[in-house]
């Protein structure tokens, strides 16, 4: 027989020899297993319950806290941001509507104010127009008056050279007035 | 000139927030997927002595009666049908679990 | 021959129990003894872990403490994925539950130091189904309790399934009973098994490496395949002893979901 052989056959049988069975159905000692067991059990659970858990888990939960925190004030920010960024395209567009407002004014302003000197150019113009042409009116009525008046001389000469008769004025003038008439 | 600068810029906000949102998501993602591989895992050892002991408990409990009662061996042979009926119970919930936690696994992806 | 077997450990004798300090209590043998001392040491290793986790804890947590919060969560998502929020009550059991067996389940790895006496040679307190039990029951026990508590005797209609037809109430509540009783001994059997199985095996390879070496130079080479397959062996019963601990941890957390939700 070689010796693994001499092993394999011996190595269980040494045990049961020894101990007379499995140590572990030896009634005898579950007492003090148990009471051990109960000992050390409840020791290790006491101090999970009161100390090391509550621990550990209070630095997660604090944690997980600020993790979500800071994604709230993360999204906080990029909501700021984002507002002012809305503030700042509004108060650009306000500046240019302004401008725009400004410069449509300045124009209205200006316009009058040529429109208005162009008003008082032209009534002064129309003024003086109308005074020339008054003038121009009395000039050619007295024009005319002189020169029906040297008409009726005239005639009034013409005729007496003619039939030496002092012709009535009011008769002259009627034929003047017939001739021109005709 | 002014309002290309304005238009470079505006883009990094909504960036931001895309990332942002990545990052967010990525969190809750990673612990979804830790949880749900672990159930089917811990079933898998379980089927083995289910049926063991089942029918070493409705074994012992028919062993005992007939030794009280005197009718070796009717309690036991009784006991064990009921262990091996148990047994089935045991094993079949056990692969429902293993089911369960394997089909939220697939429900997850 | 008998030289090389006396060297030899039975593969059973890391289980056995050895008196360190003898204690009575009114006649009850309540002896400190190995199995009690690596319990203590598994309490007193999770404690450090914790302190040096918790210890100035900080927003920006160091490594320990990275550790420690990737358990809490890990435990924590364990437990509301089983019970919902409202199993968040159990959470202090459930974690004290779980480390305890994984430290348990750890430490009983670590090799014995040659030439230390008998009892203080490593030793598991899972590999005992006593231990095991007595967590279950534990659980059963909370179960039980926090289940009347709430709900009353409608705690009742955990063993009478909705939609059961009228010819079968006989048969399903014994049926749901038995499968009630045999949670806490399916819970105990699979740790103390598993426990005790990679242990035996670990033990026998390594008997296997002392007898090969011993043999002679003819075939001591021969001790390489036992070690290999213990180096293996080892890395599996590591990975063991940490998924035992979390099925023990869920399966407590799916039973007490029972307490909060009794309908199945």
């Amino acid at each position: 027989m070689t010796p693994i052989l001499m092993i394999m056959a011996f190595a269980p049988g040494e045990a049961a020899e020894s101990s007379g069975g499995l140590p572990q159905m030896d009634v005898s000692t579950y007492p003090s297993q148990l009471f051990w067991l109960a000992l050390t059990f409840g020791i290790l659970y006491w101090l999970m319950d009161r100390v090391f858990l509550p621990k550990l888990g209070g630095i997660i939960e604090e944690r997980r806290n600020r993790i979500a925190d800071d994604y709230d004030k993360a999204a906080e920010f990029k909501r700021e941001a984002g507002e002012a960024e809305e503030a700042y395209r509004k108060a650009l567009a306000d500046a240019r509507a302004k401008a725009a407002s400004i410069a449509a004014e300045t124009r209205a302003s200006l316009d009058e104010e040529i429109a208005g000197m162009q008003a008082d150019m032209d009534e002064t113009l129309n003024q003086q127009i109308a005074a020339a042409e008054a003038r121009i009116a009395q000039m050619q009525t007295a024009a005319e008056a002189k020169v029906r008046e040297a008409a009726i001389e005239t005639t009034k000469a013409v005729v007496q050279v003619l039939i030496d008769e002092q012709p009535d004025d009011a008769a002259v003038k009627n034929a003047i007035e017939a001739a021109q008439a005709s | 000139m002014d309002s290309r600068h304005q238009d470079d810029d505006l883009p990094s906000i909504d960036e931001f927030g895309e990332r942002l949102d990545k990052s967010r998501r990525k969190d809750d993602a990673v612990e979804d997927l830790q949880r749900s591989e672990r159930s089917a895992l811990g079933q898998a050892f379980r089927i083995g002595t289910e049926m063991l002991a089942a029918l070493l408990v409705a074994g012992a409990l028919g062993y005992g009666i007939d030794q009280l009662i005197g009718s070796k061996p009717w309690f036991m042979l009784a006991g064990l049908a009921l262990g091996f009926a148990a047994g089935i119970l045991n094993v079949y919930r056990a692969m429902n679990e293993m089911n369960a936690a394997l089909e939220e696994e697939s429900k997850d992806e | 021959m008998t030289a090389v077997l006396a060297t030899l450990a039975g593969p059973m004798e890391q289980f056995e129990i050895l008196d360190i300090i003898h204690l009575d209590l009114a006649g009850v043998n309540i002896s400190f003894t190995n199995a009690s001392l690596w319990m203590l040491i598994s309490v007193v290793a999770v404690s450090v872990f914790m302190f040096a986790a918790t210890n100035r804890a900080q927003m920006v947590p160091g490594k320990m403490q990275s550790a420690g919060e990737s358990l809490y969560q890990f435990i924590a998502d364990m437990l509301r994925d089983a019970c919902g929020s409202e199993g968040m009550r159990f959470f202090p059991y459930i974690f004290t539950l779980f480390m305890f067996i994984f430290s348990c389940n750890l430490l009983g790895l670590w090799p014995t130091i040659p030439g230390l006496p008998y009892a203080l040679h490593t030793f598991t307190p899972t590999s005992h189904i006593i231990v095991t039990f007595a967590l279950a029951m534990v659980t059963i026990t909370i179960l039980l309790v926090y289940g009347f508590y709430k709900n009353g005797i409608g705690f009742l209609k955990l063993f009478v399934p909705s939609g059961v037809p009228w010819w079968l109430l006989w048969l399903i509540p014994l049926i749901e009973i038995v499968s009630f009783i045999s949670r806490p001994i399916s819970l105990a059997i699979r740790l103390f098994a598993n426990m005790l199985a990679g242990h035996m095996i670990l033990k026998i390879f390594a008997g296997f490496i002392t007898a090969l070496l011993a043999a002679g130079p003819m075939v001591g080479w021969l001790a390489i395949f036992p070690f290999l397959g213990n180096v293996a062996l080892f890395l599996l019963e590591l990975l063991v002893a940490f998924l035992q601990a979390y099925v023990f941890a869920i399966l407590s957390s799916v039973y007490l979901n029972d307490a909060l939700h009794p309908s199945h």
